[in-house]
């Protein structure tokens, strides 16, 4: 039975958007999925925003590491992926880097040539407990393997930060914290340096604005069940989503891109913490909104007139997905065949969830000009 | 609307007990052949004299586990003492009810650091296991042992015509 609350949320429109100004950032599992996405369609995207993520296909590091395909893959994730002893136990760029290559021969993502234009801001904080430095360099030389200039790419790894992504807001956790919600103090807005990267080309997007102190929009919900109806049991995406559209984004002056922000684990706006195995419903969090409406994104997209879209994982623990910490798919959750799980091309669940979003509020998704809306 | 099947569970019974037993063989049986095949592996890579680094390598992976168990530690200990100091505080429990909740508080938290601790110990080791069997597989295989040279075919030949 539909819940009443949710008929409240209108379909998501579309908006007037410039081409070839579409990006994506994300955390965690978030970033990994980041990773994951901008890979499968590179053609859409200029850049990415990776805070302490993983490179593709790294959970298929070492196979050998359980008879069971989908428990070798957890294995990978954990201790590989997430937290490898010493670097040489953590993924291998180069391998990775020659998996991409074999996905986008076989057609299951898009050319990885279109990189070499991208630009790329990875991040991780030397306090980090969850996804260990060693890992989130090796998505930095993967991106390098790749094709992505060297110029083009930001590494930053000189901050005490533990895992999390840094705002300026005094409520936040300190910035060595490695504990939800996970948006740690850090004495700035690291969305704004990761927008600030990919979108510095001023030849390319203009000169750019200081972050708004203020809003001059609102945020809108958006029934995001339209994109994933037909796969509503494995994947594991929340009824709603989020999205921001400044004021001045009209049919006259459309958005210079579209950027995505994914969420890590535990930050869905719907998440429910488990204690002892039990979903702790009397004191539910509300981490989800906080990174919606507290990490910068949206004061500097009001000042660069640009779109941000926040799709929503929802945490779920059923037969059909394990998936209670309610993090992005980048181990295989939502995949049918456990043996070759799909969650990295552009036929899977939340990928395919994630860019038909992106083509219905650029419009790419209906080619003849209709229901514009400021 | 599309349907999907629900996944197939593994080893389901209709008795849970049944269940968790044969899980946690399945478990235990991954891991007795993971640890057949680090040692097996071990031994080939370690006999071999071509991997000088090896050693090296493999005691950065120890040492790396060592400062791992060393935060964790402290960190047991910190929780321990937290522990103790709530233990110590009576004041305020002043009715019946607030001083029973406060004594089974004492009791689940102290279940609970327990609980908590063995799962960093079991995760430690696990870590451990599986990066050490992954570093294992990616080492080249050692050189095929010197076998048998390759016959001179100018020297048979000349044995040959002397000989003849």
């Amino acid at each position: 039975m539909p819940d009443a609350r949710h008929a409240k949320a209108g379909p998501l429109q579309r908006y007037g958007v410039a081409p070839g100004g579409n990006s994506v950032s994300g955390l965690s599992s978030g970033a990994f999925m980041t990773v994951q996405l901008q890979l499968a369609h590179s053609a859409s995207f200029i850049g990415a925003g990776v805070i302490a993520g993983g490179p593709f296909r790294s959970v298929e590091s070492f196979r050998g590491a359980s008879l069971l395909a989908e428990d070798a893959y957890i294995l990978n994730a954990e201790f590989i992926c997430m937290a490898p002893l010493t670097p040489e136990t953590g993924p291998d760029a180069s391998r990775l880097a020659a998996l991409a290559r074999a996905t986008a021969a076989e057609g299951r993502i898009d050319p990885l040539h279109n990189l070499k234009d991208h630009r790329v801001y990875v991040f991780t904080g030397w306090e980090d407990k969850v996804v260990h430095a060693s890992v989130v360099r090796a998505t930095r030389d993967f991106y390098r393997e790749l094709g992505v200039p060297e110029a083009a790419i930001r590494f930053v790894d000189d901050q005490p930060a533990g895992h999390s992504i840094l705002t300026d807001n005094p409520e936040d956790l300190p910035i060595t914290a490695n504990r939800p919600p996970y948006i740690n103090f850090g004495g700035y807005m690291q969305s704004h340096r990761i927008l600030d990267h990919i979108y510095g080309d001023e030849s390319v997007h203009g000169p750019l604005n200081p972050a708004s102190a203020t809003l001059s929009s609102q945020l809108v919900r958006f029934d995001q069940t339209e994109f994933f109806a037909d796969y509503e049991a494995r994947a594991s995406m929340g009824p709603l989503g989020f999205i921001y559209v400044p004021a001045s984004v009209t049919p006259d002056n459309p958005a210079r891109g579209v950027h995505i922000v994914l969420h890590g684990c535990k930050q869905g706006y719907s998440y429910v913490d488990f204690v002892n195995g039990r979903a702790d419903l009397a004191n539910r969090v509300t981490y989800g909104s906080r990174y919606v409406t507290s990490t910068g994104y949206n004061r500097w997209a009001d000042a660069n007139n640009l779109i941000v879209l926040y799709p929503q994982i929802e945490a779920r623990d059923d037969t059909a997905v394990q998936n209670p910490a309610g993090c992005w798919d980048w181990w295989g959750y939502s995949s049918l065949d456990r043996d070759a799980p799909d969650y990295y091309s552009k036929d899977a669940i939340q990928i395919r969830a994630v860019h038909a979003m992106l083509a219905r509020i650029s419009g790419a998704d209906q080619p003849a000009l209709g229901r514009v809306t400021a | 609307m599309m349907t999907f099947p629900a996944r197939p569970r593994q080893s389901r019974t209709h008795i849970p007990s049944l269940d968790r037993a044969v899980k946690a063989s399945m478990l235990q049986a991954a891991r007795l052949q993971r640890l057949t095949s680090a040692a097996t592996a071990a031994t080939q890579l370690f006999a071999s004299p071509a991997y000088s680094t090896a050693w090296e390598e493999c005691w950065n992976i120890g040492d790396a586990a060592r400062r791992r168990l060393e935060r964790l530690q402290s960190g047991w200990v910190y929780n321990w003492f937290t522990w103790l100091e709530y233990c110590s505080q009576i004041e305020g429990a002043g009715t019946v009810s607030k001083f029973s909740e406060r004594e089974v508080n004492i009791v689940n938290q102290a279940l609970q650091l327990v609980s908590e601790q063995s799962v960093d110990v079991l995760t430690l080791v696990e870590n451990l296991e599986i990066d050490v069997l992954y570093w294992l597989s990616r080492r080249p295989p050692p050189p095929p042992p010197p076998g048998p040279t390759e016959p001179d075919v100018e020297s048979i030949t000349a044995m040959r015509a002397v000989t003849a």
